[in-house]
């Protein structure tokens, strides 16, 4: 056997146990979002049919087992539309986990699979046309220059979940461990891997990118209030002992105090407020507290304002103070002196 | 051959470089959790380094092997006997892990039955006496790696640590939840698997990763069912 043809099928053997071992894992998973964790759990089934498919792929570039010239291309179109369906499923999570909103998903997925439909509708016409890939008469794989196409608007998808994640970078309101462009540095890795050598490891990249979003989605959890999605007091515990050890610097801290029953609702109207170099943590049953780390005051300041306006906006009640840190108080004093008065 | 490598070579090579990057990637995620303290966090990073180790002595001996460069057979050599060291004694973190993490076990009960920890220790002694002996393995003058009689001792030892460790989880969990066990059973099977392909098929070795995705497992599993809620702002756990 060629060192690609083995280097293929022992990576996507490699990748089906790594998948195989967290599709368990996630489904017995206590994830707050069940549309979340059935969106994640898509993509690692996905996936791990790419792996499968590509040890049958490695077979027959191998020519271990007989394929005949339809064998081979309907094979080729299963792969073709597998990478369609995860380019397009990660897309949809990426979206998913920005605006946590099944209203937004369904208002918008129409718009998002058209591109992804078409092009595999193209895949299945390809079967009998051979206008994007062919097989010669010793099965060897052929791309025309009309390939192309399909690779851009894949590359449109992952280039689309990037500028939207950039976009919407408020509506992560947990930046601190989680972001799902971690994903995108082993998935990159591979594809040039792929591209460069002979080696179809693809599949074992993609499951190191989904493996490393599962374990920040679980770390995450710990440090994570269900209602809200601001930090838990166990972060603020956290917090405390960084600022205590004079690893983390606060400056000044606001208390938000709710009126309002619908929590989600109004933790929202805070969320599209905030800046990025603060830490918000849900401190009692109708409280929020905010604590920012930049020196200057007046971010924070506006903040409070800004707050109270979209509040007004909306109709909802909120009760904002606002400490700033005395010059001659550490971090902890002032920290301290904030959450005795709540 | 590609780069002078074997096909067999290269695909470990390539499969261990992706362990190693992915334990890379999980412990810079898991950086916030190792800064609260807690002993089995601490044990769990020390389990990722040792994977980490084991995926890079396995490269280091798989680039030596059958090679002819000058010093190829020391390297090799030197590399594989790291590698089973390191080996052992993932297996003796893994069950002091094992007991922290699931069944709670204080330090100092721990300390009492250390005696459990004497077949590693053993082990690395005699391993470091088969550089000379060669009684579990060796590697000739054409640097071809070769098991020996005693090889199987290797995976004995490292099988009993793994009752070891299921044993008092099992007994913790008392048949109450016996869903609380699946986690356990997912973290096994990577390991035998690696275990069973490395002891009979000596030309890919899956140990490395098998030991990679049990650790990861392991902290998927159990990570998730420890879930800190905070809900009407009390910290509980």
């Amino acid at each position: 056997m060629s060192a690609g043809g083995l280097v293929s099928i022992y990576s996507n053997v490699v990748s089906i146990l790594l998948l195989v071992g967290m599709i368990a894992l996630v489904q017995k998973a206590k994830i707050e979002d069940p549309v979340e964790k059935q969106i994640f759990l898509i993509l690692l089934w996905v996936d791990l049919w790419m792996s499968v498919f590509y040890i049958i792929v490695s077979i027959r570039d191998e020519k271990l087992l007989p394929f005949s010239h339809m064998g081979a291309l309907v094979l080729e179109t299963v792969i073709e539309i597998l990478i369609n369906a995860f380019v397009l499923g990660w897309f949809i999570y990426t979206d998913y986990r920005l605006f946590h909103s099944k209203d937004h998903l369904h208002r918008n997925v129409k718009s998002y699979i058209i591109l992804g439909v078409i092009i595999s509708i193209m895949d299945v016409v390809n079967i009998f046309t051979e206008f994007l890939i062919y097989f010669d008469e010793d099965l060897v794989y052929h791309e025309t220059s009309l390939y192309v196409v399909l690779d851009i608007i894949r590359l449109g998808y992952c280039v689309a979940s990037l500028v939207l994640l950039e976009r919407h970078k408020r509506h992560e309101k947990r930046m601190k461990f989680f972001s799902v462009r971690s994903f995108f540095i082993p998935m990159t890795i591979y594809i040039l891997l792929y591209y460069f050598t002979p080696f179809a490891t693809v599949c074992l990249g993609i499951g190191i990118g989904l493996a490393l979003i599962y374990v920040q989605m679980i770390n995450e959890q710990c440090y994570q209030d269900m209602e809200t999605g601001f930090y838990n007091r166990l972060y603020l515990s956290y917090l405390r002992s960084q600022i205590k050890q004079e690893k983390v610097e606060v400056s000044s801290a606001i208390l938000f105090e709710l009126s309002s029953d619908d929590i989600e609702k109004v933790s929202e109207l805070i969320a599209a407020q905030l800046p990025q170099d603060c830490d918000t943590i849900r401190y009692g049953k109708k409280s929020i507290v905010t604590l920012a780390h930049v020196k200057d005051k007046s971010p924070l300041h506006m903040l409070a304002e800004d707050v109270k306006l979209s509040f007004e906006e909306a109709g909802e009640e909120i009760a904002v103070k606002y400490r700033l840190k005395k010059k001659k108080e550490t971090g902890a004093e002032f920290l301290d002196r904030f959450l005795e008065k709540i | 051959m590609y780069y002078g490598l074997t096909a067999d070579n290269l695909a470990t090579i390539l499969v261990d470089g992706s362990v190693i990057f992915l334990l890379i990637g999980v412990i810079m995620v898991t950086g916030i959790m190792r800064k609260r303290g807690r002993e089995d966090d601490r044990l769990f990073f020390l389990l990722l380094l040792m994977s980490i180790a084991l995926a890079a002595f396995d490269i280091i001996a798989y680039l030596a092997d059958e090679r002819t460069f000058s010093g190829a057979r020391i390297i090799n050599l030197g590399a594989i006997t790291a590698f089973y060291i390191t080996f052992i004694v993932f297996f003796m973190v893994w069950l002091h892990y094992s007991l922290v993490r699931f069944t709670k076990t204080k330090k100092s009960e721990i300390k009492k039955h250390r005696g459990v920890f004497a077949p590693g220790m053993i082990m690395v002694l005699l391993l470091i006496v088969n550089l000379k002996s060669e009684w579990f393995f060796s590697v000739d003058e054409q640097d071809i790696y070769h098991h020996e009689k005693c090889y199987i001792v290797m995976f004995l030892v490292a099988a009993f640590y793994m009752v070891m460790t299921i044993l008092p989880i099992a007994r913790y969990h008392d048949g109450s939840d016996k869903k609380a066990l699946i986690p356990i059973w997912i973290y096994i099977m990577p390991l035998v698997a690696g275990m069973l392909i490395h002891y009979y098929l000596g030309g890919i070795s899956f140990t490395a990763t098998g030991c990679a995705f049990s650790v990861l497992f392991t902290h998927m599993g159990s990570a998730s069912e420890i879930v800190i809620r905070d809900v009407e702002g009390g910290e509980s756990r």
